[in-house]
């Protein structure tokens, strides 16, 4: 993985005053670091809002803080503070504002410094939101129901019912559907049909994440009991992926659905989902990590490419068909909270336990 | 270095037996202490607290092999997002409804990593109504439940009750769980310093069992109701007799045994073994040395369909001279 420029701190002017890199470290050859300080406190959601060119970043107290993707060594500025603590964030319709549920029961949307409510419960938790930008469709989840809005805010559908609180909200690629994960396995709602009963893909056990294959072929689920689940739409045949060490807490397809990632084990994981799906194949794996379970993983939006986050604070960004990685940032010694690529592909944002957001930049790419 | 966890401290108990008083006595008696406290119902009694959720008392089973192996989905929901929060907790106090089973809340706590990992259960407190409890118990298998899951059992409304009543509801409690502290009181109260910071869980904690509460005298048969069971050996323990013997009973019998605690004296070892479990979930560590204490083996088990005389057999085989 050695770059074209070599690995040479010192040339690279690590303190020098002209160079509009000033801050940034090179990690690894391929990679540019910029790293803000920790701020004790703990992240609760990290995305990438292209239309600002920023991540917008949520933290247990509150704080909304936003940091844009120049690498100039800038600190994330507060954009806003919310009374509720912020647990789920989606980027809204458009690539242009970022969606907030809350521990105080709102949908919140935050359009550059200004947080609007766009709903309220009345109570439980907004813990769950999917957008669909093609339909113009904003999903949120609140103890055992699910709404979907529309661009307007008109109510669209509506699901009151689940065996327990949804833990995973999910679209279909072409936002005709939207898929719920519970205790007990996934139900697939049609938004066109509200009165229909849902498909139920039935699994013994608790579901906490549901990621739909962007080519409509798989519904993957993550469980309690550290192990995934895997569906087949068209015959709704169910897979099992298991033999985690920890709880899966992030599962990531490829953009073309021909893998799903996951955490959850000391490498990152990938199935290989192309033709008749995983059944029967070994993930393929990279990373290892000495001391470290991956935490989170995030899919870069064109390649099979994957990036992983480590308890200990490692970064990694790996070729999955390759299966080598190389280091975007080394370990703080506090647990990646949260991943997230920009549309470029260039650029990733992690955020530690601790609260400090490192952006990297891939210099070179990752395949060839 | 390893961040000390924020202790949880469970208040069970059945309807009106007194565990929103207890809750109310902590917070206000634990001034500049700051509590997150979970509650699956608000009551009519209020709760004087700045954080008080709402818990929707969701029991999910695990996939794990182990059938009684049930978790609280909410509180890890709950507890997962309170531990990202800006507040330095003092501590977590769970308030169960009347009628919950302890046991799902219990391995809550043994068996998600992400609640292990922030948070550690400091002790069950079960709050009984001296007054119903004989009339309540043998109908309400949550009763019985709550008092076998305790550490520490508040015999509450004891003014309400005869001397002989109280005698009678004593020797219920310690039938259904010898190893709990049983502290008599009247509205609830009691001395804080008895409900928190005990350590139940904390195997590094566990040096005797309270004296008194393991008298071997009671001969019980095969029963299918709550019972406990004590057992005493002075000949050392075979550790590999006594693995192989713990590890199976609680496989096969890990849906009726609620709870264990052992201090064990194994042959040719100057520490102290102890363990414990709810359910199948084991958890054991090496505890105190010896010194100069008269060296003995010590079993508690808790459950039901237990069989007293199989068990003491079991036990004595595990011992160097069987």
């Amino acid at each position: 993985m050695m770059g074209a420029t070599g690995f040479d701190p010192a040339a690279m002017g690590l303190a020098g005053t002209g160079n509009p890199d000033v801050g940034a470290r090179i990690i690894s050859p391929s990679v540019k670091l910029s790293e803000s300080p920790a701020v004790g406190v703990h992240p609760t959601f990290t995305v990438i809002e292209p239309a600002e060119a920023r991540a917008v970043i949520g933290y247990g107290d509150g704080t909304i803080r936003g940091l844009g993707l120049a690498l100039d060594g800038a600190q994330p500025s507060v954009l806003a503070q919310i009374a509720a603590t912020p647990i789920t964030a989606a980027v809204d319709i458009g690539g242009a504002g970022v969606l907030i549920g809350t521990d105080g029961g709102e949908l919140l949307r935050l359009g550059g410094s200004v947080v609007t409510k766009l709903s309220e419960t009345g109570g439980p938790w907004v813990g769950e939101i999917a957008v669909h930008a093609g339909k113009g469709l904003r999903a949120f989840a609140a103890a055992k129901g699910l709404t979907v809005l529309d661009a307007e805010g008109g109510v669209v559908f509506v699901a009151s019912d689940h065996p327990s609180t949804v833990a995973g909200l999910s679209f279909s690629p072409d936002g005709t559907r939207i898929a719920a994960a519970h205790y007990g396995g996934v139900s697939v709602w049609k938004l066109t049909e509200p009165s229909q009963k849902p498909v139920r893909l039935d699994w013994h056990g608790s579901h906490t994440a549901v990621a739909w294959s962007p080519n409509g072929l798989f519904i993957v689920s993550a469980m309690q009991d550290k192990e995934m689940h895997c569906w087949r739409w068209k015959d709704r045949t169910g897979m099992r992926m298991s033999g985690y060490p920890s709880k899966i807490r992030a599962v990531a397809w490829t953009a073309d659905g021909a893998y799903v990632a996951a955490s959850g084990a000391d490498t990152v994981t990938s199935w290989d989902c192309s033709g008749k799906g995983p059944s029967g194949k070994p993930p393929l794996e990279f990373g290892y990590v000495y001391d470290g379970v991956v935490r989170e993983v995030a899919a870069h939006p064109a390649d099979h490419v994957v990036a992983g986050g480590y308890s200990d604070g490692t970064v990694l960004i790996g070729a999955i068909e390759q299966e080598t990685a190389m280091i975007a940032r080394p370990a703080s010694g506090h647990a990646i909270t949260g991943l997230a690529w920009a549309t470029d592909g260039a650029t990733l944002v992690a955020t530690d336990a601790a609260g400090a957001v490192a952006v990297m930049r891939i210099l070179e790419p990752v395949v060839s | 270095m390893q961040q000390a966890k924020v202790p949880v401290t469970l208040i069970t108990g059945y309807l009106g037996a007194g565990k929103t008083t207890l809750l109310n006595r902590i917070l206000t008696e634990q001034h500049g202490k700051k509590y997150a406290v979970i509650v699956n119902e608000f009551g009519e009694e209020g709760i004087d607290n700045e954080l008080v959720v709402d818990a929707d008392e969701e029991i999910f089973e695990m996939n794990n092999g182990c059938i009684c192996c049930t978790v609280r989905g909410d509180l890890i929901r709950i507890i997962s997002t309170l531990m990202k929060r800006a507040d330095d907790f003092d501590g977590m106090i769970i308030e169960t409804t009347g009628l919950a089973d302890p046991a799902p809340v219990v391995q809550t706590f043994f068996v998600d990593e992400d609640v292990q990992a922030k948070v550690a259960l400091d002790a069950v407190v079960t709050v009984v109504d001296a007054c119903h409890f004989l009339d309540a118990v043998d109908e309400e298998h949550e009763l019985a439940e709550q008092v076998a899951f305790a550490d520490i059992i508040l015999l509450n409304k004891t003014d309400l009750v005869g001397a002989d009543k109280l005698n009678t509801v004593k020797a219920k409690i310690t039938s259904l769980n010898r190893m709990a502290k049983v502290i008599e009181t009247v509205k609830s109260q009691v001395p804080i310093a008895d409900v928190l910071d005990r350590g139940a869980f904390d195997l590094s904690r566990v040096l005797e069992f309270e004296p008194g509460l393991l008298d071997e005298e009671d001969d019980h048969e095969h029963d299918e109701n709550i019972i406990s069971i004590s057992l005493k050996t002075d000949n050392p323990i075979e550790p590999e007799k006594f693995s192989n013997w713990i590890r199976g009973f609680i496989t096969e019998r890990g849906v009726d045994v609620l709870r264990t605690k052992g201090i064990l004296n194994l042959s040719g070892q100057d520490n102290r073994y102890v363990f414990q479990g709810v359910h199948m979930v084991m958890d054991s560590a090496w505890g105190a040395p010896w010194g100069g204490d008269a060296r003995s083996s010590r079993l508690v088990f808790i459950g039901r369909n237990l069989d007293e005389a199989e068990l003491r057999t079991a036990f004595d085989s595990c011992t160097v001279a069987a």
